[in-house]
């Protein structure tokens, strides 16, 4: 008999088939109650395992089901065991609880999309593929939940496979995802050679027999693998790129889920990065330099949606800035509190972009509190808890991982990160002064949204506001308390960061409304028609410090060339070296045409000669 | 007589035309009968495994008809009948349907007697037998303008080296048979001689040579994208399908057993070669503008990975490298149709000029996008196990040829994905000379190879667990210590898992 976990997998792929299968003869509506319901029902099997772990003694909060066998490798079998823990049940909750969100939303969104049975049934398929990812007991089966969310981002990106654009991005991503999965099977292929498994608890019980060098590879190839999925620089390059994916999508898989995988990944294999402390400071510095790079993107895009996937890659910066110096509660934390606000806004954007007939130019929209005032004030709420302002949710996770690097002695990137918080709050409302401010820009009129896409608007905009008071300052925190047992199971970990640093807090606050002062100076007093800043340095961030560009040029053209080179060289220049000998014995064979009899003397010839020439060889031989 | 019955069907059903005459259809259900009959066969082969006939034939040339259905041959049997039942099926010849199906047929029973023969000289025979319908279906029945002139660049790249490997066969039975008392050309009886150093090098160079031209392997490839290139995409299927396993079958079968010590001596030359393959195949595939030469190069780059994990010389790569060798075989002539129905319709292979399928077929590209799937290694899908194993086994050899080896992987995606990309997605929408012709046979011949990449994807184990004991036993007669892989290491660590 399995455990009722398996259910939580069984009901989207159920969704997915049936949406797939039937999908294109049943009507919108029916496509919708299916695949809403599968996730919705999906929801409630995350539930049911949260209050069962829960109502188990700390230690042994831990739910294993085997699914099958599988058999390689000559009798070696790996087990493909699904495993749900505080770590993996707390992804689950929000994996299907905000994807149903964005689902029943999306029933809204794509309602005049011809392809909404195919939209469904990805995102269903998704759904499973993510949750596949979280609740893996072992490398083997989240390599293939890894791979399975990046076949489903790279359908869902290209959904309009139509615009070269967005089939342009849909490859882009899926190449740097593949190069992610490369390095994830490389460590796999480590773990497995050297302790002989790949179960997670053995690894990690293991972990420690091995050598230095070998234990901060499996490491570095593990963050390489954390990088490509959750777009930290410089594997970031796809992530802004992928917002050619209808919106939904964006909030779903490239902002409140997927691409947190990679701090999933991190986070759940703590252990290893505890024994490879080098590359756990490589990741904090990376994240925090992501954050900071990404933040100075943002400030300067004009697409609305953007601005938003820079922010999100800043964001994802804070996060392995926390994970990274073992504050894997804080991490989680904002990972949490993150799915709530940018799934927010990324609706609401979407919400926007429904009702201005899909302009994404924040410079041509303006003054839309007044004629959306639903949509604009849950993004008002969003920006405020991205930027940090107490009391939304997002003001008490940057805070937590703010104070802990402050506290840990991690003064560089405190004030890296405090500075990106400062731009945060700047492009946040930079956007929503523009957008929702001042008065319309380009002519028509927007409409307000329709129930089945504000309800998980407002939602989610509760959840924004109230998520935060899970950890409150001065040593109230339900996440550290859910999450310890779980991090202390394979032994010590080391010491956490100190709590609340009010020092931090203070700072932080500060540099969040210096954020929104300036914005309101620039943008909100005198509602300017036109972008006021100019000169170089604008122009470098518009063009995003043109990495993109660095990479066509010394990456992607190269190889193209030597691709090109090569095929040259193939059809001309081995070619004419094997060619020489090939005429030389195809001038005899036109020899003895006309019959095809000559190619069999010729071959009979061949025959004898070669028979003599091993005799005579033999016979010589002393 | 289990093991020669699909053999027997093949060669009766390419005799069938004898008395058909030019009724095209009437000729055509025959070779489809024929190759499902022989399908049904191989596949009840397999259940009975292993199977073993031996008929002496001269024996004072030590020559006996021996033939043998072990874990290593007959799934590689099976694939060659699957790959026949669809190839028929996707081809509708009516000029000379005699010839061409007939030749279709003896390809297969060739192929099929490379794979299950044990005695060198009747290894031969089929060996070479396997060159004339080769040779016949890329000039006869070719497509392109030069179809003729790369029959015989097939034929010259074919009859070479083969004429070596006649050398080296009887350079082989000779120099053994003062240890066996006797002239022999049976592999057991071969195998137990342990040949000098010197005498095992250069006919394992010789046996190298002609095995790797089959594959291709770089740099013997060079006739490889004109055969492929200038016949007709279901012969490029069997080509690629096919033929190419039989080469890396008898590296396998043959050459290790039979030279273990020079196999050990040259094996990093050979792994070297191998990467070449592998990363020049790739590179090309990136960047051809012909869909098709991108699957042709595909698989010079993939087989140059299954080569790779033959050469690590461990059982875990033997068994992934058959693993794959079945595994390519599915997708690649799965590839080779499917893309012979687009350029059939779009009239066309150069990939600009293609596009937009997916809006006019839906269930059509639901198959492409599947097979591209399986082909870029997608884990879960049945490309994906084989790789995998093959990586693990090459890493556990040289963790340096890994590396390398798996940078195919990207290569794989990108070039894949752009595959299908260009011809089923995107906004051109070529002008179709035809509609697309993938009715309802056509799709009951791929749906076999839809559920096997699924199937195998999942369950790999059904394939590796009957080819692992024969891995172990010629690793094991390969090298008696330094190569094998610990494999009491990996049986105990399933409780872990």
């Amino acid at each position: 008999m399995h455990s009722v976990i398996v259910l939580a997998l069984l009901f989207p792929a159920l969704g997915a088939l049936l949406a797939a299968w039937i999908g294109p003869r049943l009507s919108h509506r029916l496509i919708a109650w299916i695949c809403v319901g599968a996730v919705s029902l999906s929801f409630l099997v995350a539930v049911a395992a949260f209050v069962r772990l829960s109502g188990l003694p700390a230690a042994h909060r831990l739910i294993q089901d085997t699914l099958f066998t599988w058999n390689v490798a000559g009798g070696t079998p790996i087990h493909f065991t699904l495993l749900v823990d505080p770590i993996s049940v707390l992804f689950m909750l929000v994996i299907t609880g905000v994807g149903a969100l964005i689902h029943l939303y999306s029933a809204g969104y794509m309602d005049d999309d011809e392809g909404f049975s195919r939209f469904f049934w990805q995102m269903n398929l998704f759904i499973v593929a993510m949750l596949l990812l979280v609740m893996a007991g072992n490398f083997f089966f989240l390599l293939v939940g890894w791979a399975g969310v990046g076949l489903a981002s790279y359908f869902l990106i290209g959904f309009w496979y139509k615009r070269p654009a967005a089939v342009a991005a849909a490859k882009k991503a899926f190449v740097v995802n593949v190069v992610g999965d490369v390095a994830l099977t490389l460590a796999i292929f480590l773990l497995f050679v050297n302790l002989g498994h790949v179960g997670y608890q053995t690894v990690f019980r293991q972990f420690s027999i091995l050598p230095v060098a070998t234990r901060d590879l499996v490491a570095a190839l593990l963050f390489v693998a954390a990088a490509a999925k959750s777009a930290q620089f410089p594997l970031h390059i796809w992530l802004p790129d992928a917002m050619e994916g209808p919106t939904p999508v964006s909030a779903l898989i490239h902002a409140a889920t997927m691409v947190t995988a990679g701090v999933y990944l991190v986070a759940r294999a703590f252990p290893i990065f505890g024994l490879a402390p080098s590359v756990a400071t490589t990741i904090a510095w990376v994240g925090g330099f992501t954050a900071l790079f990404a933040a100075t993107i943002a400030i300067a895009q004009d697409d609305i949606k953007r601005v938003l996937a820079y922010s999100t890659v800043s964001q994802l910066g804070y996060m392995f800035m926390a994970v990274g110096t073992a504050a894997y509660a804080a991490g989680v934390f904002h990972f949490l509190t993150h799915a709530f606000f940018k799934a927010l806004l990324f609706l609401a954007a979407g919400s926007v972009i429904h009702a201005l007939g899909g302009e994404q130019d924040m410079w041509k929209m303006g003054g839309l509190r007044r004629t959306i005032p639903l949509t604009a004030a849950t993004f008002l709420v969003g920006t405020l808890a991205i930027s940090g302002i107490p009391p939304f949710a997002g003001f008490f996770s940057k805070d937590e991982i703010l104070g802990g690097l402050l506290s840990g002695g991690q003064v560089g990137l405190w004030a890296i990160g405090t500075l990106a918080a400062g731009l945060t709050a700047f492009y946040m409302f930079r956007l929503y002064f523009v957008v929702f401010g001042g008065t319309a820009r380009a002519p028509g009129h927007a409409h307000e949204s329709p129930p089945v896409m504000t309800v998980p608007l407002v939602v989610l905009a509760v959840l924004s506001t109230v998520g935060g008071f899970l950890v409150l300052p001065g040593g109230y925190n339900l996440i550290e308390s859910w999450l310890l047992p779980a991090l202390t199971r394979f032994g010590p970990i080391p010491p956490l960061p100190p709590p609340t640093n009010w020092a931090a807090m203070a700072v932080s606050l500060a540099m969040a409304l210096i954020g929104f002062g300036s914005a309101w100076a620039l943008y909100g007093r005198k509602a300017p028609q036109v972008e006021p800043l100019h000169g170089p340095l604008h122009r470098l961030l518009k063009g995003k410090w043109y990495i993109d560009e660095l990479g066509e040029w010394l990456i992607v053209r190269p190889a193209l060339w030597l691709g090109s080179a090569l095929e040259r060289f193939d059809r001309k220049g081995l070619d004419v070296a094997f060619s020489r000998v090939g005429l030389l014995v195809a001038g005899w064979g036109e020899s003895l045409r006309p019959t095809q009899s000559g190619y069999v003397r010729r071959y009979a010839l061949g025959f004898a000669l070669g028979v003599m020439l091993v005799v005579a060889f033999l016979s010589l031989r002393p | 007589m289990l093991v020669l019955s699909p053999l027997i069907l093949l060669a009766l059903g390419a005799l069938a035309p004898l008395f058909l005459g030019s009724r095209a259809t009437a000729i055509r259900t025959v070779a489809l009968g024929a190759s499902v009959l022989a399908l049904i066969a191989s596949v009840i082969g397999i259940v009975y495994a292993p199977q073993h006939i031996d008929i002496p034939w001269l024996k004072s040339l030590g020559l006996s008809l021996s033939l043998h259905l072990d874990g290593l041959s007959m799934f590689l049997v099976a694939l060659t009948a699957l790959a026949t039942v669809a190839v028929v099926a996707f081809s509708d010849e009516t000029k000379r349907p005699g010839g061409y199906y007939s030749l279709i047929l003896l390809m297969a029973a060739t192929a099929i007697g490379t794979f299950l023969s044990t005695n060198l000289l009747v290894f031969y025979v089929f060996w070479e037998l396997m060159i004339i319908p080769g040779y016949l279906l890329i000039g006869t029945y070719g497509q392109g303008a030069n179809s003729r002139r790369a029959a015989l660049k097939f034929l010259i790249y074919s009859l070479v080296p083969s004429a070596f490997l006649l050398v080296a066969i009887v350079a082989l039975a000779v120099s053994a048979a003062p240890a066996l008392g006797h002239l022999s050309f049976s592999l057991s009886q071969l195998a137990s001689v342990r040949l000098p150093a010197a005498t095992q090098d250069w006919i394992f160079l010789l046996f190298a040579a002609s095995f790797m031209v089959k594959v291709p392997i770089w740099p013997l490839h060079a006739w490889m994208p004109d055969a492929y290139g200038e016949s007709r995409p279901q012969v490029a299927a069997m080509l690629s399908g096919v033929l190419s396993k039989t080469g890396l079958y008898a590296l396998i079968r043959f050459a290790f057993p039979l030279l273990p010590d020079a196999a050990r001596l040259f094996a990093p030359a050979l792994a070297v070669v191998a990467l070449i393959s592998i990363l020049y195949g790739a590179w090309i595939a990136l960047t051809h503008r012909d869909g098709r030469m991108v699957i042709a190069y595909s698989s010079l780059s993939h087989l140059g990975l299954v080569f790779l994990g033959v050469v690590a010389l461990n059982a875990l790569g033997l068994d992934g490298a058959v693993l794959q060798m079945l595994n390519h075989g599915i997708y690649a002539v799965a590839l080779f149709l499917l893309f012979g129905v687009v350029e059939e319709a779009a009239g066309t292979r150069l990939l600009s000029k293609l596009g937009g399928i997916a809006r006019k077929a839906a269930l059509f590209s639901g198959f492409l996008w599947i097979a591209v799937l399986a082909a870029l290694g997608l884990p879960g899908l049945n490309g994906f196990a084989g790789e995998f194993l093959l990586l693990l086994g090459i890493f556990h050899t040289s963790e340096v040829w890994a590396w390398i080896a798996i940078a195919a992987v990207v290569f794989s995606a990108a070039y894949f994905i752009r595959l299908f990309q260009l011809t089923a997605q995107g906004p051109t929408e070529p002008e179709l000379r035809q509609p697309l012709r993938f009715g309802p046979l056509r799709i009951a011949a791929m749906v076999p190879f839809i559920l096997l990449i699924f199937y195998l994807g999942w369950a790999p184990g059904q394939v590796t667990g009957r080819v692992a004991p024969v891995a172990q036993s010629i690793t094991r007669q390969e090298a008696s210590t330094a190569l094998t892989v610990p494999v009491s290491n990996l049986s105990g660590e399933a409780r872990g898992l």
